[in-house]
């Protein structure tokens, strides 16, 4: 429960904020000029404030949105991401917002319309042609804060009315209410993040079980929404291949593979000096301490015989269940472009 | 160790007697007390001295990673007088800047805004608590430690209706005297924390061993650290003793054999 909401003077009395106040009835409030004032100094310990943290409530002033890295697609040709979020209430260790943010804050923008527009505003200037991507997730879960974001609620049915975009919603929560309780659209597609049981264990904390996420994945297939499986982060353990086929046969045979949208995987990568601060974090976490080391694309991940088995391995297994041209590896994509980007192709 | 930063000695008084504090003579510059896991600087009044002696108490002490605590006493237009409050927020009113402690832990009283001025306060601003320390100890004390273990704890002595004229030395100590209570419960918080905060924080590992046997530049020395700390994490105690490699000739061969040792191991979680 959150204790503390920081709030931007700018958004006083927004809608928006008056309701998400006043499921925080308990909660102090604090006004800031700028959230940026609360969430960039850099004085603040993102391990200490993941203990307790506060909600800031702000209005995005630009870069709404923004170009996915180059090997984040899902087979579309133009792909975006947009963070109505910043910050997740999940407290994963390999998640690379602990080394890329200060803060541990939850900082919401509230101003949803000017997302729209800004979405709109770049499917008018594109013309026609294949329907853009947008991916919802990539600063924070799509839904696990659905409750009190409204977020799904707003934009699932602005994707929907339109044939020219796909929206990602990607998740490992259970907060679907807000897609069952409305006629599914085909270019949204919810996608379910894993983990093997035992490494989510020791690595996803205040995540649901892998077992409540196959439900939820259940329950949307059964009503028509369009769903997508992801593995990303794959992690390595010395006996990850029956950690991996376990979750792969729990997973698909627990849902109607035919149906499901799309599958992605890519193993454990982070940026250097999101690496070192994590590092500096969580000194003690097995996963900081394991066979990662730098790369020639300046990422930190796993040595290249352990990433390629691993990714190799995970293939397979998914391609008993899926067909090719549903399985996007993102590894091997950005393998792909850094060998082309240092002239190795 | 908790470090807690007071301005006045009246203020100070009743936690030295609460926590029984006593005085470190060796320490010249400002007065510090210390006992029971506590240190306490009397700094004098103004954002000058807060912020000297938080620093002197911080390279004094050596005191980089305990929580700090700013109590003092705070005008405030409309609390009552002997209210207990946090700051939520800061603000330097000569420059204008804000800064917001965030709160991990719960600290006693409700959360207010204080305005930190150079002068004491007649006209109060409505729902803002005012005093002269607060900004400059939470800069000071930000250099040591991260914002979560810098917190101010005020006590209302004046509002609107009773105004500085009647602050009294023996009148601060009672004040503080009657939130005791509530002041301990912010330090018992504050050392919540600080297990917290010990179990980020890794001192370096001795390399000493290593060192003396073979010579290591500043690089390698990073990369031995580095790769001891994997050791440990991964329990390889054993790690720590050089001798082990005693048919390595140079520190490049200890590099490249601890990490073919550690390649060796399972990788778990």
């Amino acid at each position: 429960m959150v204790s503390t909401i920081y709030i931007e003077d700018s958004i006083r009395g927004h809608p928006r904020v008056e309701r998400i106040c006043s499921q925080f009835n308990k909660a102090q409030i604090v006004w800031c000029d700028q959230y940026t004032e609360v969430f960039n100094p850099k004085a603040q310990n993102f391990r200490l404030q993941k203990r307790n943290p506060a909600l800031i409530l702000a209005a995005k002033r630009d870069a709404f949105v923004m170009q996915v890295p180059s090997n984040y697609g899902l087979g579309g040709e133009q792909n975006y991401y947009f963070s109505h979020m910043l910050n997740c209430i999940y407290d994963c260790r390999y998640c690379f917002l602990q080394g890329m943010f200060r803060s541990a804050h939850y900082l919401l923008f509230i101003n949803y319309d000017d997302f729209s527009t800004a979405i709109t505003s770049i499917l008018s200037d594109r013309g026609s042609g294949k329907p853009a991507w947008f991916f919802s997730g990539y600063d924070c879960d799509s839904l696990a804060y659905e409750p009190v974001t409204r977020f799904a609620q707003y934009f699932v049915p602005f994707f929907g009315a339109r044939s020219d975009a796909c929206l990602e919603l990607r998740t490992k929560s259970t907060q679907i209410r807000c897609l069952l309780t409305q006629e599914p659209f085909p270019n949204v597609i919810a996608a379910f993040s894993f983990t093997p049981p035992d490494i989510a264990k020791a690595l996803e904390h205040r995540v649901p079980s892998v077992q409540s996420r196959v439900n939820a994945m259940q329950k949307l297939q059964r009503v028509g929404w369009n769903i997508g499986l992801r593995f990303d982060p794959l992690i390595y353990v010395h006996n990850y291949r029956q950690h991996y086929a376990n979750l792969v046969k729990e997973v698909c045979s627990s849902i109607d593979v035919s149906r499901v949208h799309s599958v992605s995987l890519g193993s454990f990568r982070m940026p250097k000096d999101f690496f070192k601060t994590i590092v500096k974090l969580y000194p003690h976490s097995p996963l900081y301490a394991g066979p990662v080391e730098l790369g020639a694309d300046g990422l930190m991940a796993y040595a290249d015989d352990i990433k390629d088995e691993m990714l190799q391995y995970v293939t397979d297994l998914l391609l008993q269940w899926i067909p090719h041209a549903k399985l996007f590896n993102h590894e091997q994509e950005q393998n792909a472009i850094s060998a082309k980007k240092y002239g190795l192709m | 160790m908790i470090n807690i930063v007071v301005a006045l000695l009246s203020e100070a008084r009743p936690v030295i007697k609460h926590y029984g504090l006593v005085l470190q003579p060796e320490w010249r510059g400002f007065p510090v007390y210390a006992g029971n896991g506590l240190r306490l600087v009397v700094s004098g009044v103004g954002k000058v001295l807060a912020a000297a002696a938080t620093a002197f108490l911080a390279g004094a002490a050596r005191a980089q990673h305990g929580p700090w605590l700013n109590i003092g006493i705070a005008g405030h237009s409309s609390l009552p007088i002997g209210a207990i409050t946090f700051a939520s927020k800061i603000t330097d009113r000569v420059s204008g800047r804000n800064w917001y402690p965030p709160q991990v832990v719960k600290m006693p009283g409700t959360g207010v805004h204080v305005a930190t001025h150079d002068q004491p306060v007649l006209h109060y601003p409505e729902s803002v608590a005012c005093d002269m320390e607060a900004a400059a100890f939470y800069v000071s004390a930000t250099r040591f430690v991260s914002g979560e273990l810098a917190q101010c704890c005020k006590i209302i002595s004046d509002n609107a209706q009773s105004h500085i004229d009647h602050i009294t030395p023996n009148f601060v100590a009672d004040l503080i005297g009657d939130n005791l209570h509530e002041i301990d419960n912010a330090v018992q918080a504050l050392r919540s924390l600080v297990e917290a905060a010990d179990h980020i924080h890794v001192d370096a590992i001795d390399v000493n061993q290593y060192s003396a046997r073979w010579h290591f530049t500043t690089a390698q020395k990073v990369q031995l650290q580095e790769t001891l700390r994997k050791a440990l994490v991964r329990g390889s105690a054993e790690m720590l003793d050089a001798e082990q490699w005693h048919y390595c000739h140079n520190a490049k061969n200890v590099l490249a054999e601890i990490d073919r040792y550690l390649k060796s191991l399972p990788v778990t979680l």
